[in-house]
């Protein structure tokens, strides 16, 4: 019986690779629905019509939204074709995920769904959980100005959007490098990695705490709280994030990533899918 | 009477008595930039409020509300709120000449054009005065004022390319931060028609915001940074677009209108777009604002994806439902459009609709350090609602 199904948007995606020949689960690319899409030209709004037996595939079923970004793919193509904004894309696709049991990971572009939220913005969220978390200062200038840096220790220009780079940005786009620039301070003390999978139900089993440098001695109950904290505010069962562990043992957090693109580099990444998967049954 | 967010609402909405309404927001705005006027000269030096008093007594009804629409008077009280809490003798008197300048300037300029002596002209050491609404000017021409009057467009909305707000350099500005080419006498009235007909086919498809943008536009600032788009692409510059910015009230600023490929029937959207956001910046003044004014964290906007300050999106929430009512009705069989405007106006509805079908509330994507004002939630959730039901019923209907 496969309980999850997995509709993704990227071949590369961490979670994609490990699971599209899994047993258990149902795996499709979002372009294998691409034809179920059209358009009408005197229609606003494209038409979706799913055979039942695709349809059938998400009833009752949990599902795995791992469609981050529809512009490498044939669907977002073909809205733009048609001259459709890409939201179209997700509220049609957010028809079939109600059938669902369980959405994992929330819809829409990056910076509408909660699961794909700019820096600034998760320290926004984190800074204000029930236990709130120290997050990294910035400063983000209004379009050309240029104000506030010399309030900061040891400032780095970032994009609000990367989720990854502390120490150095290779991914600032070019409409960001001279308007409405983004700056950081550069982190102190030691990275922490940390994957989860549905740490509401699996608890600690469901964590993994990975220091990149030396050990860490960020306490693990904590750890597991963050967790769940960032799960529900960022509509993420499963997710990585980091943080550092500063001289004076501040915990700072930096980013949340629904991605795993850091995750699925650690040993132990595989073996946690198959348990979560497993647990689903 | 006093105004609530449901009267904005109903002008968005194009209520029976939106008209009503929107003069009822106006009315307000008027007697809050009356009460801060009272308030600066009540606080300035008995010299200098007696110099203001004087001048102000002279003056007749129609000149006193031209001086406190302008998109001047709106300046320096913006201006006065950004230094509250700086040392208030020394600002009240700054802001009292500031008014002071203001009111000696159109008393000069109807003085000047009823054929009188305008003693504060003599006085001045500059070679152009302009009035506060930016609807008059005097040029020393051998030593003589001439008087010259701006080009209008709407009945009463002015067009500027030259005073001295209209090429100010402000780095912020998507369009101010532009360099400025002169526009020649063709083009001035070339663009003045194609507004005249951007406003008819407002009028023609929903009267309610020809009267919105009539009653709250004051002044449109126009810029040009090249003669053709090619010119501003080539050279990387910003090609076309629009702005409102809460520093001048009453006012919006267009680049490039000059421009062939910015038709009138697109043109319709950036006058809508802009004095929406002027009448809720109005509304904002005498009535408090809807979020704080923080920028360090923004939310991203729907619909063009970039990150917005909260005052804006809390704008663009009700500027995006009124577009997509506006281009629905255009778009309708029976609309007084053309076909192609109609295919124009079809085309565009997703666009404005799309922003309403993300999966959250709208009201959830705020990142404001304050909550949202009282009844502001629900009132965006409302259009949100409205617009999801009915492309949800589509679906349903279609399956």
């Amino acid at each position: 019986m496969r309980n999850l199904t997995l509709l993704y948007s990227d071949a590369e995606d961490p979670l994609a690779v490990s699971l599209r020949a899994h047993a258990s689960v149902e795996a499709m690319h979002v372009d294998d629905l691409t034809g179920y899409f059209g358009k009408e030209e005197r229609e606003i709004m494209p038409s979706f019509s799913v055979p039942d037996a695709v349809r059938a595939r998400f009833a009752d079923k949990i599902v795995l939204n791992r469609v981050f970004n529809l512009k490498e793919t044939g669907l977002g193509t073909r809205l733009k074709d048609w001259k459709c904004h890409e939201i179209w894309g997700h509220f049609l696709l957010r028809q079939l995920f109600a059938d669902g049991s369980r959405l994992v990971h929330d819809t829409g572009p990056r910076g509408v769904s909660r699961t794909l939220l700019p820096l600034n913005t998760q320290w926004f969220k984190v800074s204000r959980l029930d236990d709130p978390v120290a997050t990294p200062r910035y400063v983000y200038n209004f379009g050309g100005e240029s104000e506030g840096l010399d309030t900061l220790r040891e400032p780095f220009q970032k994009s609000v959007w990367s989720l990854y780079d502390w120490r150095e940005e290779r991914h600032l786009p070019a409409g960001e490098a001279n308007w409405h620039r983004f700056f950081v301070e550069k982190p102190a003390g030691s990275p922490v990695l940390c994957y989860f999978f549905d740490v509401d139900r699996l608890g600690e089993d469901g964590l993994e705490i990975v220091p990149l440098r030396g050990e860490t001695t960020a306490d693990r109950q904590r750890i597991l709280a963050l967790a769940r904290s960032l799960s529900s505010t960022f509509a993420s069962a499963v997710g990585e994030f980091l943080f550092f562990v500063e001289d004076d043992g501040t915990l700072r957090f930096y980013a949340f990533s629904p991605y795993l693109s850091s995750a699925a580099n650690h040993p132990a990444f595989a073996g946690h899918v198959e348990r979560w998967v497993s647990s689903l049954h | 009477m006093a105004t609530s967010l449901m009267d904005v609402q109903g002008v968005i909405d194009c209520a029976p008595d939106a008209i009503e309404l929107i003069e009822r927001i106006q009315i307000e705005y008027l007697k809050r930039n009356q009460e801060f006027f009272h308030i600066v000269l009540s606080r300035a030096d008995v010299a200098l409020r007696d110099k203001v008093i004087a001048v102000y007594n002279d003056m007749d009804e129609g000149s006193r509300a031209r001086v406190l629409l302008s998109t001047e008077l709106g300046a320096v009280f913006s201006d006065s709120l950004e230094a509250a809490g700086s040392d208030p003798q020394n600002i009240q008197n700054m802001m009292a000449q500031r008014l002071y300048g203001l009111i000696a300037r159109e008393h000069a300029l109807t003085r000047l054009e009823a054929g009188e002596p305008a003693s504060y002209l003599d006085a001045e050491a500059k070679s152009e005065v302009w009035s506060p609404l930016g609807d008059r000017v005097a040029r020393r021409v051998d030593g003589e004022w001439r008087l010259s009057r701006s080009l209008i467009v709407g009945g009463h909305i002015v067009l500027d390319f030259d005073s001295p707000l209209a090429v100010e350099f402000v780095a912020r500005s998507g369009v101010f931060s532009q360099p400025i080419l002169p526009v020649s006498e063709e083009e001035r009235v070339a663009l003045q028609a194609k507004l005249n007909e951007t406003l008819g086919k407002i009028d023609a498809i929903e009267p309610v915001y020809g009267a919105l943008i009539r009653n709250f536009t004051r002044r449109i600032f126009i810029r040009k940074n090249a003669q053709t788009q090619d010119e501003a692409k080539s050279k990387k510059l910003r090609i076309s677009g629009s702005e409102h910015s809460s520093a001048l009230p009453g006012a919006i600023k267009l680049l490039n209108f000059h421009f062939p490929e910015r038709t009138t029937i697109a043109c319709t959207e950036s006058l809508l777009h802009e004095s929406i956001h002027v009448m809720l910046a109005n509304y904002e003044r005498f009535s408090g604002y809807f979020t704080s004014r923080g920028n360090s964290v923004r939310p991203v906007s729907p619909w063009s994806g970039n990150l917005i300050p909260n005052a804006s999106l809390s704008h663009a929430i009700f500027i995006y439902y009124a577009c997509y009512r506006m281009f629905s009705a255009g778009a309708a069989p029976d609309s007084a459009l053309s076909e192609a405007d109609r295919r124009y106006m079809a085309s565009k509805i997703q666009h404005f609709a799309s922003g309403f079908l993300v999966s959250q509330p709208l009201s959830g994507l705020f990142v404001d350090n304050k909550p949202l004002r009282d009844g502001m939630g629900a009132c965006l959730d409302a259009m949100q609602d409205r617009v999801r039901a009915y492309y949800s019923e589509q679906l349903r209907k279609a399956a």
